[in-house]
């Protein structure tokens, strides 16, 4: 008999599921992508890479997930081993234990200012920095990035960053049904009911300042929504589209695999992946868009917004929403319950990107749940301080670009080939095309749709068979060179690292040596794991 | 706002909202994890 953990409920797997898919893009990235590429014609490209890409892929990692977990494995590694008898499986199946947990490390941190500023709202620690380079010097004096300003040292920042690891390693220490999903079912709710009454907030607003009538509510949806068409021809804007929907439903990363390997065999995948994938779009389109871009039309002016939405996402929530969390009556509870979302929207969604190293700890390497815990806790201190000293040269960025661009479409397209040319299970459905390539070419993906079928409570078009084994791969590949192009081709390119010199330069190839170490680290793990213990 | 943009947010509302209704629905329908239980649709034949 199997001692696995299991889900106890499938309202706390979906909330779960979901709450790894909502993240601070949802509030933060979406708004301003959609201002940015088009507004309500922004939704055409969205919804098409939601169809063709973000379901299937879903889909695919949630199949992936279960079968393994038939076998007791609950990462990729021993997944892809259990798919494909090759030697290169489990070690190409290690990408869905490192990329998850590099991820944690940086994005851990980002966590921790929204639990600081949370605390700053309470507390009006920013009020009195009533415009955008006040609050600019107030994020940057916290982040130690520059000299002066209301932070004498990095000790806040560090706390925080500890104080944020340490709830994650709880949660993880409580393990799936007693810790994550718990969270989940706590934290879920509370993120909607909080976004809920801040869209209410921005929607009665109205015109904040009758000196600028042109201040308002209603611009600011304008902003988002109004469609320009004359974008819908520009590659760069699908590019963003199918960018965002892979970054919104945390695919590619091995999380998934993880969460649906403690299902069982005939469990249904298709609809609660369905599920999850919706409530992360109603959490985006419907909540995270009437939010942070509105507001900020309403309280700066159309051309503004366009400014700040240029310069990032963080700028625009962690300096443009303090400023005017400010200028509004309780506007101390409005910033507490805006950072606190974002913060039950990041825990959600980091304890889900650590719990393949976990897995891999306690079920491959048989570490005990304490010593398992202190081991992920200690790689992520290891690895996360450099991020928090060295933010100013880029080190993050390094990070960044790398594991959420680069390496989640490599792994998005290593796991659809496996799943789609690999995965055999024998019987008369894998051998029924006869031989040649024909005959290889019918078999593939049987296997795969077959078992995303198994249980499921809806029934899976069949249109959905071709593209997972026909457009996904192709759509994955000219997604990976298009990102590359794209950057080689961008005057800040990180690939070519152009404009970065001296200790900046040389901090980034630290970075980028570290990635490196921690993917060769987690493979050579994962070979000796599957060596010591047959598997 | 213009008319179109009032469109676009209609509709991205209602597909974004309409899409988690249908689903929780259904599964408040069968709220439990199965796992023993026999599927309710068989496996798909091959396309």
């Amino acid at each position: 008999m199997s001692n696995r953990e299991a889900w106890a409920s499938r309202i706390g797997l979906v909330l779960a599921m979901a709450g790894n898919a909502v993240g601070l893009g949802n509030f933060l990235r979406f708004p301003r992508q959609a201002a940015l590429n088009g507004g309500g014609a922004y939704l055409i490209p969205y919804f098409v890479a939601f169809l063709a890409l973000g379901i299937p892929l879903m889909w695919v990692e949630w199949a992936i997930g279960r079968y393994g977990g038939q076998f007791n494995q609950s990462t990729t590694a021993g997944q892809f081993d259990r798919m494909w008898r090759s030697g290169w499986a489990k070690v190409l199946g290690s990408l869905g234990i490192s990329i998850p947990l590099l991820i944690t490390i940086y994005y851990c941190y980002l966590e921790s200012w929204t639990l600081s500023y949370t605390f700053f709202s309470l507390g009006k620690t920013y009020f009195g920095s009533t415009d955008q380079g006040a609050m600019n010097q107030f994020l940057r004096s916290y982040q130690g990035v520059v000299e002066g300003g209301p932070f004498q040292s990095m000790l806040p920042a560090i706390g925080f960053w500890v104080a944020t690891l340490a709830l994650n390693l709880w949660v993880l220490y409580r393990g799936i049904s007693g810790g994550i999903e718990k969270l989940a079912k706590i934290a879920m709710p509370i993120l909607v009911i909080f976004a809920i009454i801040l869209v209410v907030r921005v929607i009665t607003l109205g015109t904040p300042d009758p000196a600028f009538p042109d201040r308002n509510v209603g611009n600011g949806f304008g902003y988002v929504w109004n469609p320009d068409f004359s974008l819908l021809g520009s590659f760069p804007v699908w590019l963003a589209a199918a960018g965002q929907i892979f970054f919104t439903l945390s695919i590619g990363s091995g999380a998934i695999q993880t969460y649906a390997s403690y299902l069982k065999k005939d469990d249904d995948c298709a609809l609660t992946g369905l599920a999850t994938s919706s409530t992360n779009e109603f959490v985006e389109v419907v909540l995270g868009g009437s939010i942070a871009i509105p507001i900020a039309v309403a309280f700066f002016g159309l051309e503004a917004t366009k400014a700040i939405a240029a310069q990032g996402s963080f700028d625009l929530g962690f300096v443009a929403m303090p400023v005017i969390f400010q200028k509004l009556p309780l506007g101390f509870i409005f910033g507490a319950l805006w950072f606190s979302l974002l913060f039950f929207a990041g825990i959600t969604s980091s304890v889900a990107l650590a719990s393949p190293f976990v897995a891999l700890l306690k079920e491959n390497l048989g570490l005990s749940r304490v010593t398992a815990i202190l081991v992920t806790g200690g790689v992520l201190l290891v690895f996360g301080l450099p991020i928090i000293l060295l933010l100013q040269h880029g080190y993050m960025d390094q990070y960044d670009f790398w594991i959420g661009t680069v390496l989640l479409v490599v792994f998005s397209l290593i796991e659809t080939l496996i799943f789609v040319f690999a995965f055999k299970r024998g019987g008369a459905a894998a051998n029924s095309g006869g031989g040649g390539f024909r005959g290889w070419f019918k078999n593939a993906g049987v296997a795969g749709w077959e078992e995303m079928n198994r249980g499921a409570d809806i029934r899976i078009p069949r249109f959905f068979f071709y593209v997972i084994k026909i457009l996904l791969p192709l759509v994955l590949a000219f997604l990976l060179i298009g990102w590359i192009w794209e950057d080689v081709t961008s005057k800040s390119s990180v690939i070519l690292m152009r404009g970065v010199e001296g200790e900046a330069a040389m901090f980034q190839w630290i970075s980028r040596g570290s990635i490196l170490l921690l993917m060769t680290g987690i493979a050579i793990l994962v070979v000796v794991a599957f060596r010591r213990r047959p598997q | 706002m213009n008319l179109a943009g009032w469109i676009f947010l209609a509709l991205g509302w209602s597909l974004a909202t309409g899409l988690s209704v249908f689903c929780f629905y259904r599964i408040l329908g069968k709220p439990k994890l199965q796992g023993s239980e026999e599927p309710k649709n068989p496996v798909i034949p091959t396309p």
